[in-house]
């Protein structure tokens, strides 16, 4: 009896002892770390960025630019330019600022102290490419007091064209730090894009530069001689194309290949087929598959090469360069160069979707498509372009840029010119996003869209 | 504290040297004032453990009496208590006096401390083991609904295993647990509901998977033998922490003495016939198809805004895929020569589920132990077919006196749950979502699979399951064991010093296995996951009480007590994606796999004094007061404290009203309590997380990836700075009883705040974060509670009783954070539940149609307009709407019953008033076509406004001008245009009453005569009758508006796609051996 009172008490005693049973240990995370390396950051900065480019960024700007049609439910309104501040939110909350771009941050500030220029180039590319995107997708944006958590929890908006100098800076940055003697951590495997290649990743940062002097030279007449320098530095095949690439399994798979599988509410753009369809492009099988009439039409539901399991996210490819240059060159008046750059760009595109060598000739020598140094025109350049960059949000900023090609308003007399700023900002960014957002509508222009 | 308990060692080991006196024999009969037996009777030695029962001739025997033991306690329900000396007899007879007023009656209050109702300064309600077992609910959560006044239950739909939301005096924390803690003999349990799906995914699994279980749908109605509501602070401050939102104190059945060698054998049986009790209105009249022209399958359309259907013939010769009648044409086309019939297919797919339930129990004992054993089976077969629910309880619990001072008892319970789920809510393999999204042209069940194996569906394949396919191929299976056990020991160390320990725990696994076979909507490549739950909470409470009267006329009694909390909990999830064979469903045969793990572990503990004072059972005083220490705050705040003040006065004895022909008994209340809450755990620190990213369209990714691991800085900044949440809360009631307990009114009204909430505050996605745990925020809850109860009838053999349970709680958001106005609970971009400053939590926000100052809604002019909206329709306004909040202006539980002989007839109404729900499957069945309310198509409306426009400034321009504009209700405007709820943003359109009349219980009972009884080897036999929800009465268009689609979650009022309710017949058979 004695015995029982005096061991239920005894185990009370010992359970009550605070100090061990209160222990604040219990407390630490035992499900996420507190410190992580650059080698596992690296990764899912990557692969955030792809999934993003090639999921909403992609595929909200693609049924503006009539490169998909919005077939059903919510995409079917968005084809209809109903975009509201929360269809965007999800993508700038946590797909870049509180994702990508604030590992990326956190990158470059780790690399910086651990002493790893190579890491901190790489970031900084991919950071310029993430906030170029940002301009050109939303103009004014938080950068010079963004990521700072706590220390500042509402960020003013930086003006998007003194945006666009810091990413000139932090390209200028990435060439140096990539070119730097030694680095004590250096991306290998964990570099889903480049392996790790310094090379490359200088070409990359140039490309980069290209694309964005591209954007301002209605504004900075003197960006087109811009261009072309960047371009003569950056890539040199469709092997060096940055993009991100997905893997075979369910949690890896292709964003475009899950919204196609999982919603299937979205099928070729009108405007896309209707411009393969008049030059037979041989790469229509690979963009759309055929619809029930056996025809290619916006009743064709998305082809294999940007729909697949495993397919690419392209960030930025040599095919973009050659038309970069050949738009270039084409305002500069070197028309030599923009047909030579112009059939590259074309070649490269056909051979890096796979289409016979024979085929893309034959596709190239029609009389739609074909361009000499006396026919060459910016609307045949802009129109192949478009074809060429099938899924990404750049021929956005290119329609922007030359209204090639021309699309008919599917609502309303205009195409929308930006997103809305998201939901969150607006609600927990107010008064500093206020300061940016009178006025502003998806017609509104970025501050490099003159037309 | 360590002090303290060295001291109560040496207490124990000092008192327990006591050597045993010596002993005597005590004999005596216990009667009524009529002089009829009283059994059943408790008969206790005071001060001691010791005691009996009285037999059914009302007599009792009590051995081992010791020498210098007083004063012998009989106790019995609706008597009044009566206490005899001993002095020198041996044979103690009393009478016990009915007890009309039943002012001692006795109510099991915070960690099981029996105390007389009388004596309480707060409200509590008792809801009988029969009127629980009587509803014939399989979920005790929904048994309580409109029994008790202040409780709010919102079953979340009518499939088996379906969970309940309980919540006590509205919502008092923004995100944290706002039901209350459920305590069963004791031991605190689990009643949580844990989702499943890819765990990247967070809280959006409730809005799709499957409709999980809350936890407490593993009791056994059957063993209950009561239960309490501690609804305020005050009431449940001896509990702390895991009380803030009110608690359940559920007390088993026990055994009795029941001398020599027979049992107390009880088996009770019942049969149950659950049908659909509505569904929302589909139009029968248009085709799949748009335009007005019919599109087939073949076109994958998902519309039904086709041809009109007796515009449309088969042509028999002509085969078709997907329709056994032939290919449909159009009516001039001659070979049109079968006539075309639509298909009802909600109606021809939902079955009559039906419910097996079996409980046998058996108990009986002797003077020093008792025994109750209970075995019990459920099981549920669905309104959907191929959907189960099974639950089978086995629970033995024990009481033995060891010696005269100590006294032992046990529970065990086993429990084993589970069965197979339904896919809901948004969610591709939805059942309701094919089904009604069907058009009334394709019939979904001539055949789910075509001989290839691709799946059969209306939009050819793509879209959405058919919902004959969900249920065959999309299986999800949960299997719960569970252990409820506690040890207890009570200790008498002097007549005015006494110590319980108890030690509990309740720990349970889960195991839950999803499958989609190839071709399903989820997972096109098919997927497996197993998702392994894993739950262990411990408690332990020693209790020291300390009784005395300080004066003849003033009791007091102090308790001290001590509590230790553990709760561990381990998930480990596995998903395999990509089948190869098909309809093989094992991890070996996906081609890739994830794993996710996640380990929880909090403790806390806690000191508190409970002191009481009793002057001549008229003025009552009760003072607590508790220090709380919990690991999951930041060691500086860690440990805290909290207290609560209460009184009574019985002011009909104060003033001597005893023999007032009016009133008899009153009784008023007043307290004040104060009660703290920890922060979630791991929320001090921020860290870098397994990386993972998902857009809500699609089901993400997640790393490894590709063979890297890979993490991201988490998305919510942690804080080592939090402190506890605080609150605090006034009440005050009235009890009072009028006409011999002819009539009782007993009045409550409450005012609670709030303070301090630690939530994820929302902050900028800029900041590099989307939110950061704080400590901010104020909730009021005030509310008024009046339980009105009268026995109109009392004659020989005729009774009437009624109970009406009214409560109202009115809820406020009073601020967030500092520059935060506004959180989301849940919900989608379409109509989401949020705590927003100024409105009542939970308020549902969403698009509505713009409107002047005036409140006329603005009909577009401008044929120029950049929206490109159409002149003559309303337009939206871009800037989101509150449309009301779920929470009820008022509810209603309304019982009467009527006895005669061995019939009981009773019916329960249930009322709830107002109380918003976002409709959200009508909204999208206007853009399917579905929806009756679509048959407007073809005609005009000239919509109420004034005419304007919306310019790029985002200003309302308008000359006040009436609008006349005749449009057209057309596809274009109802299918995709603003008037629909699915591709646009209307949300105002879709918000809807969800109050509701019904009649929720009806029961008949019969109890056959003891005449008739005697004959058999049965002591008592019971027949019955349940009807529930034979009666429903609402404005709201869609299914049962008792319903939600994220469960038993805080973010309330929303249906989209849910499953309906049920109405359902129940025969039962009760019998006594």
């Amino acid at each position: 009896m004695k015995k029982y009172l005096l061991s239920s008490i005894a185990a009370i005693v010992l359970l009550s002892s605070c100090d061990k049973w209160i222990d604040t240990s219990i407390n630490d995370d035992p499900n996420n770390v507190s410190n992580a390396s650059l080698n596992v950051i690296l990764p899912t900065a990557q692969a955030g960025l792809g999934y993003v480019v090639g999921g909403d960024l992609g595929r909200f700007t693609g049924l503006f630019t009539q490169h998909f049609y919005g077939a059903a439910r919510q995409s079917q309104g968005m084809y209809k330019y109903i975009m509201t501040e929360s269809d965007i939110d999800n993508a700038w909350q946590f797909n870049l600022y509180a994702g990508p771009m604030q590992d990326l941050h956190d990158m470059i500030e780790i690399s910086k102290k651990n002493k790893s220029p190579y890491y901190q180039g790489v970031a900084e590319i991919l950071m310029a490419y993430s906030l170029g995107t940002v301009v050109d997708l939303w103009d004014n944006a938080p950068y010079s007091e963004a990521f700072k958590g706590d220390a500042n929890l509402k960020p003013s908006f930086d003006n998007g064209e003194q945006l666009y100098a810091e990413i000139h800076k932090l390209l200028d940055d990435a060439i140096v730090n990539l070119g730097a003697a030694s680095s004590v951590f250096s991306p290998k495997g964990d570099d889903f894009l480049y392996n790790g290649d310094k090379s490359k990743w200088i070409k990359a940062a140039h490309a980069l530069k290209a694309r964005f002097y591209m954007h301002t030279r209605l504004k900075d007449p003197a960006s087109t001689a811009k261009v072309l320098t960047e371009c003569a530095a950056a890539f040199a095949d469709n092997s060096d194309d940055l993009q991100f690439v997905f893997g075979a399994t369910g949690s890896t798979a292709n964003p475009l290949y899950q919204f196609d599988q999982q919603r299937n509410d979205i099928r070729a753009g009108e405007k896309l087929m209707e411009l393969m369809n008049a030059t037979n492009d041989p790469r229509r099988p690979l963009y759309a598959k055929l619809d029930a009439d056996t025809l290619y039409s916006s009743s064709s539901e998305l082809g294999p090469y940007y729909a697949s399991i495993d397919s690419p996210v392209p960030f930025i490819t040599f095919a973009e360069v050659k038309f970069l240059e050949a738009e270039a060159a084409f305002i500069s008046g070197d028309k030599a160069k923009s047909v030579a750059s112009y059939n590259a760009a074309i070649a490269a595109s056909m051979k890096k979707l796979g289409v016979a060598d024979a085929n893309a000739t034959t596709y190239l020598a029609q009389q739609n498509v074909a361009a000499t140094e006396g026919d060459i025109t910016l609307q045949r350049i802009m129109e192949q372009k478009y074809i060429s960059m099938y899924t990404q949000f750049e021929s956005w900023a290119d329609i922007r840029r030359t209204n090639f090609p021309s699309l008919t308003p599917v609502s309303g007399s205009q195409i929308p010119r930006r997103f809305p700023y998201p939901q969150s900002e607006r609600i927990y960014n107010g008064e500093n996003l206020a300061k940016v957002n009178n006025g502003v509508t998806i017609y509104s222009h970025v501050w490099w869209d003159v037309h | 504290m360590k002090t303290l308990f060295t001291f109560l060692l040496m207490t124990v080991l000092i008192v327990t040297g006591d050597a045993l006196a010596q002993n005597r024999i005590i004999t005596g009969k216990v009667t009524s004032k009529q002089g009829t037996p009283v059994a059943g009777a408790t008969v206790l030695v005071k001060g001691t453990a010791l005691g009996g029962y009285t037999k059914t001739d009302g007599t009792y025997k009590i051995n081992n009496v010791p020498a210098d033991a007083k004063t012998l306690v009989f106790k019995m329900i609706g008597m009044k208590k009566k206490e005899m000396n001993i002095g020198a007899n041996e044979t103690i007879n009393v009478t016990l006096e009915e007890d009309a007023l039943l002012t001692d009656e006795v109510v099991v209050t915070a960690i099981g401390i029996e105390r007389e109702k009388k004596g309480l300064g707060y409200s509590v309600q008792s809801v009988s083991g029969s009127e629980l077992t009587q509803s014939h609910e399989a979920n005790v959560v929904n048994a309580i609904s409109s029994k008790v006044a202040g409780v709010q239950v919102i079953s979340s739909n009518g499939v088996p295993g379906a969970s309940s939301y309980i919540r006590i005096r509205g919502s008092a924390s923004l995100e944290g647990e706002n039901q209350p803690l459920f305590v069963i003999d004791g031991i605190p349990i689990d009643n949580s509901q844990s989702y499943s799906g890819n765990p990247d995914d967070g809280r959006n699994n409730l809005t799709n998977g499957v409709g999980y279980s809350n936890r407490a749908i593993d009791i056994n109605p059957d063993d209950i033998a009561s239960m309490t509501v501690l609804k305020g602070p005050a009431a449940t401050a001896l509990y702390g922490i895991r009380a803030a939102g009110g608690a359940i104190i559920i007390t088993t059945k026990r055994g009795s003495a029941t001398y020599g060698d027979k049992v107390n054998v009880s088996y009770s049986g019942s049969l149950s016939f659950d049908e659909v009790n509505k569904l929302p209105e589909m139009q029968n009249k248009y085709s799949q198809g748009r335009n007005g022209t019919y599109r087939g399958p073949e076109t994958k359309d998902a519309l039904s805004w086709g041809a009109l259907m007796d515009t449309l013939r088969y042509d028999p010769t002509k085969p078709n895929k997907f329709d056994k009648n032939g290919t449909i044409v159009g009516i001039s086309n001659p070979a049109g020569t079968l006539p075309f019939v639509p298909f009802d297919n909600s109606k021809t797919f939902f079955q009559v589920g039906k419910t097996w339930t079996h409980s046998l129990s058996m108990s009986g004992g002797s003077d020093a132990s008792t025994y109750y054993f209970s075995l019990s089976n459920m099981n549920s077969d669905g309104i959907v077919p191929n959907s189960n629910f099974e639950r089978t309880t086995v629970k033995i619990s024990g009481d033995t006196k060891i010696t005269k001072d100590l006294k032992a008892s046990g529970n065990a319970t086993y429990i084993r749950s589970g069965g197979q789920r339904v896919q809901q809510g948004s969610n591709t393999s939805g059942v309701m979502l094919g089904l009604v999204r069907t058009p009334p042209s394709f019939d979904n069940s001539a055949g789910y699979m075509f001989a290839d194996g691709s799946q059969r569906t209306y939009r050819g394949g793509g879209g959405y399951d058919n919902p004959y396919w969900t249920i065959n191929k999309n299986i999800f299976g949960d299997d719960v064991n569970r252990l409820i056990g506690s040890a207890q020991f009570d200790y008498i160390f002097a007549d005015w010093f006494s110590a319980m320990y108890r030690f509990g725990a309740d720990v349970w696994s889960d195991r839950r296995q999803q499958h989609f076979a190839i071709g399903s909507a989820t997972a096109p490549t098919g997927r497996v996951y197993d998702h392994q739950l894993f739950n262990r909470d411990i408690n332990s409470d020693l209790i020291l009480t300390f009784n005395k009267k300080l004066t003849p006329e003033l009791d007091g009694t102090l308790l001290l007590g001590h509590n230790a909390y553990e709760s561990f909990g381990q998930s480990v999830y596995n998903q395999g994606d990509g089948l190869i064979i098909p309809d093989f469903y094992h991890i070996s045969n996906t081609s890739g796999q994830f794993i996710r793990e996640s380990i929880g572990k909090l403790r806390r503990a806690a000191m508190y004094a409970d002191a009481r004072l009793n002057y001549n059972d008229i003025y009552y005083l009760n003072g607590t007061i508790r220090n709380e220490w919990s690991t999951t705050l930041p060691a500086a705040n860690n440990s805290f404290m909290y207290y609560s003040v209460s009184g009574a006065v019985v002011f009909t004895d104060a003033l001597n009203f005893a023999d007032n022909d009016i009133m008899q008994f009153g009784k008023l209340r007043v307290n004040y309590a104060v009660v703290g809450k920890d922060a979630p755990i791991y929320a001090t620190t921020t860290t870098y997380s397994q990386g993972s990213y998902n857009d809500g369209w699609t089901d993400g990714i997640s790393f490894p990836f590709n063979g890297q691991v890979g993490y991201m800085m988490g998305n919510v900044m942690g804080n080592s700075g939090l402190k506890p949440e605080k609150t605090s809360s006034f009440e005050i009631g009235a009890d009072l009883r009028f006409f011999n307990n002819l009539f009782g009114i007993d009045f409550t009204y409450y005012d609670q705040i709030s303070k301090d909430q630690i939530f994820s505050v929302p902050i900028a996605g800029s900041t590099g974060y989307t939110n950061i745990v704080s400590n901010n925020g104020e909730i009021t809850n005030t509310g008024i509670e009046v339980v009105l109860t009268a026995t109109p009838v009392n004659t020989d053999g005729f009774r009437w009783d009624a109970t009406l349970n009214w409560s109202q709680n009115k809820n406020k958001v009073v601020s967030l954070a500092p520059g935060v106005e506004n959180i989301t609970l849940g919900g989608f971009t379409g109509a989401t539940a949020r705590a927003v400053a100024g409105l009542p939590y939970g308020t549902i926000f969403g698009f509505g149609w713009l409107r002047d100052k005036n409140g006329n809604v603005i009909i577009e002019n401008d044929p120029n307009n950049e929206r490109g909206d159409p002149v003559g329709y309303p337009i939206m306004d871009p800037t989101e709407k509150a449309f009301g909040s779920s929470n009820p202006d008022w509810q209603m539980g309304f019982r009467n019953t009527f006895s005669y002989e061995g019939i009981t007839l009773s019916a329960l109404l249930d009322v709830r008033k107002g109380g918003a729900i976002w409709n959200g499957t009508r909204g999208a069945l206007y853009y399917f076509g579905t929806h009756k309310e679509t048959e407007v198509r073809g005609s005009t409306t000239v919509f109420k406004g004034v005419k304007g426009t919306l310019n790029d400034k985002g200003e309302i321009v308008s000359n006040g001008e009436v609008n006349t504009d005749q449009v057209a209700l057309d596809q274009n405007w109802l299918a995709f245009g603003n008037a629909n709820g699915f591709i646009g943003t209307n949300t105002e359109d879709f918000i809807e009453d969800g109050g509701w009349v019904r009649l929720r219980e009806l029961s008949l009972s019969y109890k056959l005569p003891s005449s008739i009884t005697e004959k058999t080897p049965f002591s008592g036999i019971r027949i019955s009758y349940t009807g529930r929800n034979l009666w429903l009465s609402t404005k709201y268009k869609g299914v049962d508006p008792e319903t939600n689609l994220m469960g038993a979650y805080n973010a309330q009022g929303l249906d989209y796609f849910n499953m309906p309710g049920t109405r359902s017949h129940t025969f039962s058979l009760n019998v006594d051996f």
